[in-house]
């Protein structure tokens, strides 16, 4: 037995984006279903039991469960209709330019969704060993710094007695903290880059606090163990290459990898859709709209976000937009964004006029104060911010009333 | 005597400096807001943490459940609560916010549920 249905939206992913987006569709008078593979709501939110979000979109500081439940309850009391333990296994994008979803689920076996518009919300993934091409054994006890959050918060396992991370961005951080107070000890983080890419207090309060050496200019160059990992080797890096006459060596039961992450993007490649190679996420205009019309990606599927709040920001935009789309009234995005200085990428990449638009880019320069310009096609300055305190860890967001005309920005240091 | 500390107030974390001018008067440089000059002379004399943990749960399928605290604890008093909260073995079901252990040493700070349990 195959089940049909039909919708005007599918949002696929139920965690921060896809919960604020179904609730905005569904706001907006479309049919919205969100699909899930796991059986609740809130995605890796619930992992995330430590405190720190909330602070813009519910005006209180929340735990990652916190704001999931929040998350939900907005989607549930817009009536958004959810489908948990199901898999959309492909898309395809039929003639009259909707869409048929194939997903599997032990409640209902195979059901075809047709539908008008489709939101990935799927989020990211994290890079892992095999991505960095880490020499040595291939040893049990080597984790990402994600699955080894599940597993302690979710499944209630300690993966070991004694570890390293490898990578200082903000997850390996907080998994140093989170495995300290479980009684692991932590040996020491190592970073390849010269400066640490989490954010400052994160190594405050996630190493400091429990005494744990973070090398920077580091670069792991042998894992030992043959059934279990029973250490790990570190070299200092001089012009770029690891030192080998000075290797550190760690004796530990653990390695986490917390080495960055990438959007998913496996759905829509057979689709056609465009990836920016800078974000590693699709290319969209400023409907949050891929190359393929009717396909639109919001959150950490479209690019890596630092800021749960930004995510759903972002999502309820898109969302906004997938609705005007469908009722003829959404603007046509013409105009081309660029970058030019200290700007990694810019999302949205296209954009209409005459709309106030949230640019959002990663900045590639660690500073005191710096200024981002915007300049028309004429090299016309048309904005420009004055931004505190830039780091590649934090993502710089901005509003503008977009010209009819492309746009290059531009962020230099102010010395 | 002079400290330096990073402040955990906002993610810019300024380097701050902090002595001891005269009894209870504190001398804080380095801070680009007043929260950093709090932050400082909070740290000095009460350091505190906000506590999140998972708790084991004695129930098939449920292997724990996640709790905070409902304000940032005195970091002195971090140890004993999660000796506490790993061996409990909860088994009766919650919801979100409700209060697991109250008033913790007497700091006044519950430890809560921050999702529902069951």
């Amino acid at each position: 037995m195959i089940e049909y249905i039909k919708r005007d939206v599918a949002v696929i992913g139920a965690g921060a984006a896809g919960l604020f987006a179904a609730a905005e569709t569904m706001k907006g008078g479309c049919s919205t279903i969100v699909i899930d593979r796991e059986q609740r709501a809130g995605g890796i939110l619930n992992q995330c039991i430590h405190n720190g979000f909330g602070l813009h979109c519910f005006k209180e500081e929340l735990t990652g469960p916190e704001f999931a439940a929040k998350a939900f309850e907005l989607a549930r009391s817009a009536d958004a209709e959810f489908r948990f333990g199901t898999t959309v296994r492909s898309i395809k994008r039929n003639d009259d330019g909707t869409f048929t979803l194939e997903m599997l689920s032990r409640a209902h076996g195979v059901t075809l969704l047709d539908c008008k518009a489709v939101i990935m919300a799927v989020g990211c993934r994290e890079r892992n060993r095999g991505n960095l091409a880490v020499p040595g054994r291939r040893p049990a006890g080597v984790w990402t710094a994600g699955t080894a959050q599940k597993l302690l918060n979710i499944e209630g396992v300690i993966p070991g007695k004694s570890a390293v991370i490898v990578g200082s961005g903000d997850i390996g951080l907080i998994m140093a903290r989170r495995m300290s107070w479980c009684g692991v000890k932590v040996q020491a983080v190592i970073e390849i880059m010269p400066r640490p890419s989490g954010l400052v207090r994160n190594i405050a309060q996630c190493l400091d606090d429990f005494n744990i050496p973070l090398h920077l200019s580091h670069q792991v160059v042998n894992i030992h163990g043959t059934e279990h990992v029973t250490g790990v080797d570190a070299a200092p890096l001089v012009d770029g290459k690891p030192d080998m006459e000075n290797i550190k060596h760690f004796d530990c039961d653990t390695i986490l990898f917390s080495v960055g992450l990438v959007p998913s993007n496996e759905l829509m490649l057979p689709l056609g859709v465009e990836i920016d190679p800078n974000t590693g996420g699709a290319k969209v205009d400023s409907n949050g709209e891929t190359n393929v019309p009717g396909i639109f990606v919001a959150g950490n599927a479209l690019h890596v976000h630092d800021l749960v709040d930004f995510v759903a920001e972002e999502a309820a935009e898109t969302a906004h937009a997938v609705v005007r789309k469908l009722n003829g009234t959404a603007p046509c995005p013409r105009y081309a964004a660029n970058t030019r200085n200290n700007l990694r990428y810019v999302a949205p990449l296209k954009f209409a006029s005459g709309e106030k638009i949230h640019f959002r880019f990663r900045p590639t320069i660690t500073c005191e104060k710096a200024i981002l310009t915007a300049c028309d096609a004429g090299g016309n300055e048309i904005k420009r911010w004055t931004k505190m305190f830039v780091c590649p860890a934090e993502m710089i967001q901005i509003e503008l009333d977009a010209p009819g005309s492309d746009i290059t920005f531009n962020l230099e240091e102010v010395k | 005597m002079k400290k330096s500390l990073i402040c955990i107030s906002c993610p810019r974390g300024c380097h701050l400096e902090i002595s001891s001018a005269a009894a209870g008067e504190w001398l804080v440089s380095g801070n680009q807001c007043p929260r950093g000059k709090q932050y400082a002379i909070q740290e000095a004399t009460d350091p505190r943490r906000m506590l999140t943990a998972a708790v084991p749960a004695k129930v098939d399928g449920v292997p724990c459940a996640s709790v905070r605290s409902t304000s940032p604890l005195p970091v002195a008093l971090i140890p004993e609560l999660l000796n506490t909260l790993y061996k409990m073995r909860l088994d009766t079901p919650a919801k979100r916010g409700d209060v697991l252990l109250a008033n913790w040493k007497d700091s006044g700070i519950d430890i809560i549920f921050s999702a529902d349990f069951l």
